[in-house]
């Protein structure tokens, strides 16, 4: 069975950008469109195995978003992935002691995109 | 009546000089040669997109350009036609992106400032503001057979001065970089 990935973006193009690769490669995916819709899709859905998130979203951003995931035991251990275009080393570092997997600097290439996710996941 | 504040020539070169290096990057990932153009003004754009940031820095990135250019870099893999709505979303991303690069650079010079959430609207005859604001950084560039204008504006502190010299470089990572923990 593919594994589902949940792309958490506000912007629709890159949803679709992310999903069309990943599905490409044989992953499922399900989408939202900021922090608090994100969440949401993680309570319905305990199938996801693995989250690729954005940061700059309203309503709730991705930094906040992962916070929240990982204060929820039965979410820990769910591995994320932050695509944004924010590079800054502390905001990094901030996602890495949160509990981020990795960190990717829009605009992301297929290739390095698919290659991370399948490290991430294990298949 | 006061003067307007406005950035010290010096340093409004430096943010000019910046801008145009980070459209340069982010519009030749759009897919065509970039060119840019001796003059900003005087395109028939449709849609344009407004980002805004607050910080060490403030102020707002404006950019046009015509439908066909927006449909045309719109990043599908399946060859979908994207709609109208796409369409918005995708200048507000390619706003957002060039912002990204933007305060990367800004970042290199020890300035930093935190990016607001990006907005897309259509209407006619959208090519730059016109007359610029003073102290607004106009740039208009052409990508492959389409032009797209792009409109910096930075407040200006008291001084005139936003850079610092010399300044303490804020690591950043480089777009399309990636990290894994």
């Amino acid at each position: 069975m593919a594994a589902t990935v949940l792309v958490v973006d506000d912007s629709r193009a890159i949803r679709q950008q992310v999903g069309d690769a990943l599905a490409t490669a044989g992953y499922s995916i399900l989408e939202a469109e900021d922090g608090v819709q994100g969440l949401l899709r993680i309570s319905e859905q305990p199938d996801i195995a693995m989250v690729i998130c954005d940061i700059n979203m309203p309503h709730m951003n991705g930094l906040e978003m992962l916070a929240k995931l990982k204060a929820d035991p039965s979410n820990a251990a769910l591995p994320v992935l932050m695509l944004t275009t924010e590079g800054k080393a502390d905001l990094i570092q901030q996602a890495k002691r949160s509990g981020a997997k990795g960190w990717i600097v829009k605009p992301f290439k297929v290739d390095q995109l698919v290659a991370a996710v399948r490290k991430i996941v294990g298949r | 009546m006061n003067e307007p504040i406005v950035l010290e020539p010096a340093q409004a070169a430096i943010v000019r000089s910046l801008t145009t290096d980070a459209c340069q990057d982010m519009f030749q990932t759009l897919g065509s040669p970039v060119v840019l153009l001796e003059k900003p003004g005087g395109l028939a754009h449709d849609i344009a997109a407004f980002i805004g940031f607050t910080g060490s820095a403030r102020g707002m990135l404006m950019i046009s350009s015509s439908t066909e250019l927006f449909r045309s870099s719109y990043p599908s893999q399946t060859g979908t036609p994207p709609s109208v709505v796409d369409l918005f979303d995708w200048a507000a991303e390619v706003a957002n992106q060039l912002l990204g690069r933007i305060k990367r650079r800004f970042c290199e010079r020890g300035l930093d400032f935190d990016v607001s959430v990006p907005t897309a609207v259509r209407g006619r005859d959208l090519g730059g503001r016109s007359p610029a604001r003073d102290g607004a950084c106009n740039l208009a560039f052409t990508i492959g057979d389409q032009g797209i204008c792009v409109c910096l504006e930075v407040a200006p502190p008291d001084n005139g001065r936003i850079f610092k010299d010399p300044a303490e470089p804020i690591g950043c990572a480089i777009e399309g970089e990636l990290v894994l923990f």
